[in-house]
Order: C-alpha cells, then structure tokens, then sequence
C-alpha cells in the first residue's frame, strides 16, 4: 500500500483550480512577451504589449483568489513577512509555497511595470503618476524589466506543480514529472507563438483589450486545417492545432477562429490537480 | 533546555473508552462537530473517525470480525506523531509551525494564515483547519501545561495507562520491555516510530502495535514532502529551458519568414513540435 494513502486533503478547489489557470496563463503570457520583447520586431509590437496586459491582469488576479482562499486572509502577509517581527523577510527555498508567494508578489510587479511601459508607450495613460512609471520603463529599463517579469511569470506557471509534489498525497507526491507538465502545459503558449498570425494592421492592439470576453465563444466553427493548405494560414492552423489550451486562448485573442483540439499535457495536468484536490 | 518529551502509546491496554478525546476537548477548548449533535458513522462503533482541526485526540477503532462470533477490536488512540523531522514544519510559509524546547511541533494559532500547505504535507493526516479559528490546528502536546510542568490532558485522564507521557529515552526503555513481555506471552508486537534511526528521525509519539501499522491507519514508511523537491523542480528548470530554447528557435524562423528566403515557410511545424 502506497505509504501516500494515509494523508489528508488539503480542500484546495475553489479558488486554486481557476488560480491555477489564471496564474499559468498570466505566467506563460509574459513570458512569451518578453521573448518578443528581446528578440522580436517592431510589428510585434502589439502582441508584447498584449502579453503584458494579460501577464499584469492574471497576476493580479491570481493573488485575490490566493488571498481569498486563506483561512484567515487579512494575514496573506504573514508568508511575505514574519508577523512578530515585522519588517524581517519570511522566506523558505525550500518550501514551494513560501517560494511561490514571493514569486507571485514579484511577477505582479514586474508584470504591472511592463504593463505601465505597455501603455506608455501607446500614449493612453492620463494619470500623470502613472504616465511617470510608465515613461521610466519604457526609457531604456523595458527590457530587464520585461525579462526579470518573464523568468518570474515562467517560475509562476511551473511553481504550482513542483508545489503538488511536495506534499504527500497520492498522485501529487508519486511523480516528479507536475512541475515540468505543468510550465509546458501553461506556458508553451510561448512555443508556437512567431508562428500564429501576426498582426500587421493598425488598431488590432485596441481590439486586444477586449479579447478575453470573447474568449468561450464559437468552438463550433472550427474547421480541418486541410481546407486552408498551402498557404501560409494553413501552416499556422496545422501548428497551432498542437497547441495546449494557454495557446489557444491567445489564439482567440487575436481574434482568429478556434482550434478545436487541446495539448494532452494540459489536460493532463488540469486532470491531476483536480484528482488530487478533491480526495 | 528541557528533555525531548513525548508520548508511547500502548495500544495493547487501550480501552476505547475516549477519556484523552474528552480531556484533550475540554483543556484545549475545542468545538464540538455539527454545532454538538451527534452523527454516527453508521459502519463502525467510531463516531470521531478521524483527526482533524477540532480532533486533536481520537481513539481508532479497529474492528476485525471474521464472523458474528468471531473477532477483535483494535484500538488506539491516535495523536500528532511530533516527527523528530517533521514535514508540517518544513513546508509551512509563514513560520506558524515551530518546533518547541521539548522537541514537539506546535502550530501557531496567532501566526497561521490557514494556507493548508501543512495538511497536504503531513503523512498521518494529522492537521486539519479549524473552522473557528479558520487556521490549521493540530495537537500542541498541551505545551501550555508543560510549560508548568503538567502532564498533557490525555494522558492524565487515561485511566489504563494505554498514553503514557515522559522523555523520550524512558520511554523508549519502558515500550521496549513491553515488547518483550507481549512476545514472551506469544503476542505479537511491534513498536512504530520508536526508532531514532527510522523514518522521519522517529516519532515523539510512537506506539505499541500488534497488527501492520496500515491496519491501524499508518503509513509503513512516512516520508518527508521535499522528498520530491529537487526532481522535480529540476525537470521544471529543464523544462524551461527546452521550451526557451524551442522558441527561439521558432523566432529565427519568424525572421527568416520576413526575408523570404525558402528555409522560413518549409519548417512549418518544426519549431511548434517536440
């Protein structure tokens, strides 16, 4: 009998399993933005500026719904700090969570200033404190900000799953193999990403905001890649067939037709962490 | 500093009579269950059936019946092991779990921020929140009363000595003379966790068993959570790179697509598959 039978369920469902999601895109996002960021052209533009508002938005998301889901959530700050001694660092690297939650903190920030930059850079922040930030980012510093945020946003979508290993229960703790699932699952959305449509025309950044309510629509109107062969859409839609779900979704963003199929990792990984939460 | 203090439990003269649940209760002013009206387990005498946030004490019943006339009752009255290396401690975040100067792990109640990292850690099931408090809670071996130099509520309560309280190397000696009294009488006996060289560097709380410990609800061999750690951030951080390294490798390609040369579009899915 395995020796994992004999432990508890730590009743992380409601909030870790779309934090999960949310955190693993959000992670994936800047991490693909700042690839784009370093070593894209100028008409990727668009999309690096769109990854960091999907990086800033998660992040930021992903810490409510951690918040929330504490016992006692006004004391969030107890694994940042230690509460009997107040300005003193709480930190253990060897603790995933511990290490998580200074993670999550830092991606947040990172993630925010490459969005400040983001918007900066497209002239659209009226408030002149903000518009500051906004301009010291993109004077020189967008680059190690947006590299530092895309390393801490690949360490968020991978974090959760080594998390998953360190503990005792069944599944979770009988393979070493979550952590790596779970940063492919999420966050090879920066895989295939130079090879999803690229956006050339002027405006499309501005329909971007509004992408992530489209985001459950029309799986319906997917159609056999084979239909568009030999063109250029045609090898994108047979790559992007392959792509797992954080893929998709960027897909979508930009507004192309939705693939019908999913990565098995995700998947997979999705099937664990729900495995496990429940038992 | 005081000596490592603990407890060996003697399932052998265990009467399944709940006087340590009942003590370890009422000192540690813990709730009852479902606002105190009683639910049945309805498949076993054991209506507590579990340690949790509220159950710091509960007394495992056993039932091994091969027919109406034919059977035992095992009982034991299961506890926080307080592991000389102790997995709760390891993975808690925010410091509330510390390991006191008798050498037992107390959660703090003030300190925890009911992340339930420790939950999922603890081999035994041990910990559970406490829906009042809304923070993991576990046995604290009563550190208030030996702060004071009492014993802990249940083992002054039990009335056969089944928990016995002490330092860990009298105790170790004692248990250790038991065995070999059960074996002389031609029972079998085993002690679990009393080995300072087995698993989890010992238990603080060990027992006197007479079946497999997975019979009583134990694990042969409890291991520690970041047993897995290295592994498997390590396959993350390989993880990383290859997906860092296929992208640019997919980037070049974004590239050589804008300068229309033939290697750009032939690849098609190179970069996008592994």
């Amino acid at each position: 009998m395995s020796d994992t039978f004999f432990s508890g369920a730590p009743h992380w469902t409601w909030f870790i399993i779309p934090y999960f999601y949310v955190g693993g895109l959000a992670g994936g996002a800047c991490f693909l933005a700042a690839i784009l960021e370093w070593f894209g052209k100028p008409e990727d533009r668009p999309v690096v500026r769109a990854g960091y508002d999907v990086a800033a938005v998660g992040a930021i998301l992903s810490g409510l719904l951690l918040t929330v889901d504490l016992g006692q959530p006004l004391r969030f700050w107890h694994m940042l700090f230690q509460s009997e001694h107040f300005p003193a660092i709480m930190f253990k690297a060897w603790s995933p969570i511990s290490f998580g939650a200074w993670a999550i903190l830092l991606f947040g920030l990172f993630s925010v200033l490459s969005a400040l930059g983001a918007r900066a850079e497209e002239g659209r922040l009226r408030n002149a404190a903000l518009r500051a930030v906004g301009g010291v980012v993109r004077g020189g510093l967008a680059k190690f900000v947006s590299g530092v945020g895309g390393l801490l946003g690949f360490f968020v979508a991978g974090y959760t799953g080594v998390l998953l290993s360190v503990t005792n229960r069944p599944i979770w703790a009988d393979s070493p193999w979550l952590g790596a699932l779970r940063a492919r699952g999420r966050a090879a959305g920066a895989r295939p990403l130079p090879r999803l449509p690229r956006i050339d025309q002027p405006g499309v950044a501005r329909r971007l905001g509004a992408g992530p309510a489209r985001r459950g629509g029309g799986r319906g109107d997917s159609r056999p890649a084979a239909v568009a062969h030999e063109t250029r859409a045609g090898r994108q839609a047979r790559a992007a067939r392959r792509l797992p779900a954080a893929a998709r979704h960027h897909a979508r963003l930009r507004g192309n037709r939705p693939l019908p199929t999913g990565g098995w990792d995700v998947a997979c990984s999705q099937d664990v962490d729900i495995a496990g939460g429940w038992g | 500093m005081p000596e490592a203090m603990g407890f060996f439990t003697d399932t052998t003269v265990c009467i399944g009579c709940k006087a340590c649940e009942v003590a370890c209760k009422e000192w540690n002013q813990l709730p009852a269950e479902n606002g105190g009206v009683g639910t049945l387990s309805g498949d076993s005498y054991d209506n507590t059936r579990r340690l949790d946030g509220i159950h710091w004490r509960h007394v495992r019943f056993i039932e091994q019946f091969k027919g109406p006339y034919d059977g035992r009752w095992l009982m034991m009255s299961d506890v926080c092991k307080h592991c000389v290396q102790a997995g709760c401690l390891e993975v808690c975040p925010t410091g509330a779990i510390i390991r006191t100067e008798f050498d037992t792990v107390v959660i703090q109640s003030d300190v925890c921020n009911g992340c339930r990292a420790c939950i999922a850690a603890c081999p035994f099931g041990v910990i559970d929140i406490n829906p009042v408090s809304g923070t993991a809670q576990k046995c604290t071996l009563c550190y208030d009363r030996l702060k004071v130099g009492l014993e802990p509520a249940c083992s002054k309560a039990c009335p056969t000595d089944s928990i016995q309280f002490g330092p860990i190397t009298e105790l170790r000696q004692r248990a250790q003379k038991r065995v070999e009294q059960l074996r002389a009488q031609g029972t079998k006996a085993d002690l679990y966790g009393a080995d300072p060289k087995g698993p989890l560097g010992g238990l603080n709380s060990f027992y006197l068993l007479v079946d497999k410990p997975e019979v009583y609800g134990l694990p042969a061999k409890p291991q520690l959570p970041t047993r897995n750690l290295s592994k498997s951030a390590g396959f993350s951080v390989a993880s990383a790179a290859v997906l860092g390294v296929l992208a640019l490798v997919g980037l070049r390609k974004h590239w050589m697509d804008d300068m229309g040369g033939p290697g750009g579009g032939g690849g098609g899915g190179g970069g996008g598959q592994n």
